[in-house]
């Protein structure tokens, strides 16, 4: 990516998007946190993004028919089982620790509102280009 | 996955639906903490939630990355109501018309601090989910600001 939108504007793309995954994570980890036997969800944001960004350096494949499966590289091995908490510290057996989800909540979400400004203050900026050599 | 923060919010509000059957249920718990009368016959038992996750979409893909053991978004809902098999509470009181031969009437096995303890629980999980579901639309609500 070139010239109007730099190649910083496809990261914050990245960003935004993955934060909105990141909330996902979150509230699926709150809702279940009554849940017996469930193990909490501890990707992080930096998952997303890693993933993100090599999602958009490598080639996927097309569909020329709308019976064929969807090649999506976004979620690929590395994001396995592994990925779900085992210190069991309740006796149901659910591994949520709700504070920790909650300051990630408000992080993810304060986070996300920057990004936004960045993207604000960058398209301000190209407006401002356009329109000031009209004159 | 359409939009993440939607897929979220739905999530919340599976959560905010399973804390509300729970609460039904301690509600019913307290109201029936003291019936030695059911239409099943003998006092009322303690009925409590049993909560199981739900993977959020059921189409292809998402069932394929499940068998895989990649780990998805999961919502909550009540897998069952069950009952508690404890044994009744027993007090001494032979005027009570369903007493026994010795005196000995069976009350229901409902403790009600235990289900106070219970319904505060319940409540703070419906505002977490409150709180998720609120931080998720301030974000949509910012991103839709970049059109202005």
């Amino acid at each position: 990516m070139s010239g109007l939108f730099s190649n910083n504007f496809a990261k914050l793309g990245a960003a935004a998007a993955s934060r909105e995954q990141m909330q996902t994570v979150i509230s699926s980890n709150i809702a279940n946190a009554d849940t017996p036997n469930y193990r909490a969800d501890k990707r992080t944001f930096t998952d997303f993004y890693q993933q993100r960004l090599q999602a958009s350096s490598s080639v996927s494949p097309q569909q020329t028919n709308s019976k064929h499966l969807l090649g999506s590289n976004e979620q690929g091995l590395n994001l396995s089982g592994i990925n779900r908490s085992n210190d069991a510290q309740r006796m149901d057996g659910n591994t949520v620790n709700v504070e920790r989800e909650m300051s990630t909540l408000a992080e993810n979400q304060l986070m996300y509102e920057l990004n936004m400004k960045i993207i604000q203050g960058k398209l301000g900026s190209i407006a401002n280009a356009i329109k000031e050599g009209g004159r | 996955m359409a939009n993440e923060l939607f897929t979220s919010m739905h999530i919340s509000s599976s959560g905010m639906a399973a804390q509300r059957a729970r609460m039904d249920v301690v509600s019913e718990n307290i109201a029936n903490a003291e019936s030695t009368k059911t239409k099943e016959g003998g006092p009322y038992r303690r009925t409590q939630v049993v909560f199981e996750t739900v993977g959020v979409k059921s189409n292809f893909n998402s069932i394929f990355r499940g068998q895989l053991g990649q780990s998805s978004a999961q919502t909550v809902r009540v897998a069952e109501i069950s009952k508690d098999p404890s044994p009744f509470n027993q007090i001494y009181d032979p005027t009570h018309p369903d007493a026994d031969a010795s005196g000995m009437v069976n009350m229901p096995n409902v403790n009600t601090i235990e289900e106070m303890v219970d319904m505060n629980s319940a409540a703070r999980s419906f505002e977490a989910n409150i709180t998720t579901m609120d931080a998720s639309k301030r974000m949509f609500l910012k991103a839709l600001e970049l059109l202005r």
